[in-house]
């Protein structure tokens, strides 16, 4: 019996690996568009010296990330498939991500069962193969939210000053370079461990200065002179779009509903329960409270940044609740540690034993529930990476192809609004009316009139746009006005790509 | 046993009588409603809790009847969450009280169900020990 109560943590988690491992063979590969256009940076980088997306023009920074980035620019000088790499650092976040979950119940002090249960959920979430193979930096960011968790929380072990101070600067450096909001949750743990040590602030001052704040103040420098803004173009073109806004609420509350949901009404039964018996809980250690402290200074504010940020922003791609997502991996810390305060609880509660039976029963389907929600959603997201990877192929590996045996290699190309495949296969000048691309449609030319005359004005030599089932409507509001506008009669259909009732079109000029 | 048996039932009459209470209240489709209907479910399920808690005496471990309410209250709102979550099948009770839908959500068998379980346990809970 000791034995089992020992290596259950350990069972549960090679469960879940194994569950996940399962889903990663025998599900279907999945490749995001938007994971080509930083495959384009890197290329142009590489080959010609110049982080740009097209060559002859201003640097725009299209990609929102410094770190998705360099991991492409290496694989292509080092003749690598970039989204191969990038798949690789996917899959590899993910199950590091669930390690990383896992020996988060030590710096807290909770039990391992819970630290298991915490690592499981972060390995069965349904939506976690679909963010792990999707080639863009999801994972990444998110088994980095974990990290710069874990290594704050680490520190309540140690004096101030002690130990090796340079872990959390260095996280809190990559992952505000792996996306923009990720300085928001690197700096807050970064300061909750910073003021809880504030005595030894000369021990930490250098290692911040050097390894933080000086690389990047740096980087924000080059920003500045190189591409003209201290925030990338994805920002602009995200936060100012007039889309529709209740996308984060909708998808975060599912989030908060299915993973968050039964631990904290276990615990918050419990806790009642031990309350209404009168059972006296020893209180936590010092460090275990400390290591509390921490979390909460570094999550809550994260959770608030992070969800304001993206509930004013139209949220295009949130395919599988992406945005959400990015606040999975402190969703499962918090998880972590309520079902770690319920077994503490449990452990102490002092009431008859059919009472605490049902109790055990009902709190053990409770926390099942979300692996429940995360294996009923596993066919659904393996259908829609079929039917994304199905539509690339036939779609944008069609267009591409067609485009360089058709189109001369100094042609001007449009695209609405997928810039990803097509532009990176056929390395033709590229003009993006997704917006992440162009400065110009980011940030004044926002409306329908503004975009329709940029796109005369350009006069770009064809325009690939998507259109919507039954093929009567074009991606958006914009597009339709596009072709509808006079001036566009100067452009003839040149190709058509249909697949289960979607389709890709290509104008030329006349 | 006698006291099972005893708590049983009357925890499964109080949900039939508060069923029968609530149920003009709810739509074709039971709890599941509206926002308004699942709250009444809670709240109904709480209150059969909370009355199986107090009616059925004070277990060992409680300082007096009212927190052994507290305590029926609390456990009727975990058992409702969990047998409104879990995907139990459906039920047409169109003939009885005029609701289908899934058995959870349909006030005829999730709160007799409330009242028989937790009845249950507070009957076998009293005179024992807490462990």
């Amino acid at each position: 019996m000791v034995r089992l109560r020992a290596h259950f943590p350990l069972l549960i988690l090679v469960a879940a690996t194994l569950w996940a491992v399962g889903i990663l063979v025998l599900g279907p590969s999945f490749q995001v568009d938007d994971a080509y256009i930083v495959a384009r940076y890197a290329e142009n980088l590489v080959h010609h010296g110049r982080l740009t997306w097209n060559l002859d023009e201003a640097p725009v920074e299209g990609f929102t990330g410094y770190s998705l980035l360099f991991v492409m620019t290496i694989a292509t000088a080092l003749h690598l498939k970039p989204l191969m790499v990038a798949t690789v650092i996917g899959i590899f976040s993910w199950f590091l991500g669930a390690r990383i979950l896992f020996a988060c119940h030590k710096p807290l002090r909770l039990s391992p069962l819970a630290g298991a249960i915490a690592g499981a959920l972060f390995l069965c979430a349904a939506e976690q193969p679909t963010h792990a193979l999707s080639t863009l930096e999801t994972e990444l960011f998110i088994t980095l939210t974990l990290a710069c968790a874990f290594v704050a929380m680490q520190r309540s072990a140690y004096e101030s000053g002690s130990g090796a101070l340079w872990p959390l600067p260095t996280l809190s450096l990559v992952i505000a370079l792996t996306r923009p909001e990720g300085l928001v949750i690197g700096a807050m743990f970064l300061a909750g461990v910073l003021f809880r040590e504030r005595i030894a602030w000369r021990n930490w001052l250098p290692r911040v200065l050097i390894i933080f704040l000086i690389p990047f103040g740096a980087i924000q420098v080059f920003r500045r002179l190189y591409f003209g803004s201290f925030l990338p173009n994805t920002y602009y073109a995200k936060a100012l779009a007039p889309g529709d806004t209740s996308v984060f609420l909708a998808s975060f509350s599912k989030h908060v509903l299915e993973y968050l949901g039964p631990s904290l009404l276990v615990l918050g039964i419990v806790i009642a329960i031990s309350r209404f018996s009168g059972t006296t809980v020893p209180s936590s250690s010092k460090p275990a409270l400390e290591a509390r402290l921490l979390l909460i200074f570094g999550l809550l504010p994260s959770f608030l940044a992070l969800g304001a940020s993206y509930q004013r922003s139209d949220l295009v791609m949130n395919y599988s609740d992406r945005f959400a997502f990015h606040l999975f991996g402190l969703s499962c810390l918090v998880v972590l540690v309520a079902v770690g305060e319920v077994i503490r609880y449990f452990q102490h509660l002092t009431i008859a034993r059919p009472l605490k039976s049902t109790l055990f029963v009902l709190a053990g389907v409770s926390l099942f529930l979300p692996f429940k929600h995360g294996l009923e959603h596993v066919t659904e997201e393996c259908a829609f990476r079929r039917r994304y990877s199905q539509g690339a192929q036939s779609h944008y590996a069609y267009a591409a192809d067609w485009l360089k045996r058709e189109i001369p290699p100094n042609a001007t190309l449009a695209v609405y609004p997928d810039a990803g495949v097509v532009p990176y296969a056929t390395r033709l000048r590229t003009i993006d009316f997704g917006k992440l691309n162009d400065v110009y449609l980011a940030r004044p030319g926002t409306t329908p009139a503004a975009a329709i005359d940029y796109f005369f004005q350009r006069r770009p030599d064809a325009l690939m746009i998507s259109l919507k089932a039954g093929f009567g409507q074009t991606y958006d509001k914009t597009g339709d006005l596009l072709l509808a506008d006079p001036r566009f009669s100067t452009y003839r259909l040149a190709m058509l790509t249909t697949n289960h009732g979607t389709g890709l079109a290509v104008f030329v000029k006349r | 046993m006698i006291r099972t048996l005893g708590g049983a039932t009357l925890g499964f009459l109080l949900g039939l009588i508060l069923a029968a209470s609530v149920n003009p209240f709810v739509g074709i489709v039971g709890f599941s409603e509206s926002n308004s209907s699942i709250a009444l479910g809670y709240a109904s399920s709480v209150n059969i809790g909370a009355l199986v808690g107090l009616a059925t005496g004070k277990p060992s471990g409680f300082a007096n009847r009212l927190t052994s309410a507290g305590v029926g209250a609390a456990l009727a709102l975990l058992l409702t969450y969990v047998v409104r979550e879990l995907p139990l099948p459906w039920v047409n009770l169109v003939w009885l009280d005029g609701t289908a839908g899934p058995m959870g959500e349909l006030p005829f068998v999730l709160l007799p169900v409330v009242g028989l379980i937790l009845g249950s346990v507070f009957g076998a809970a009293r005179g024992k020990a807490a462990p």
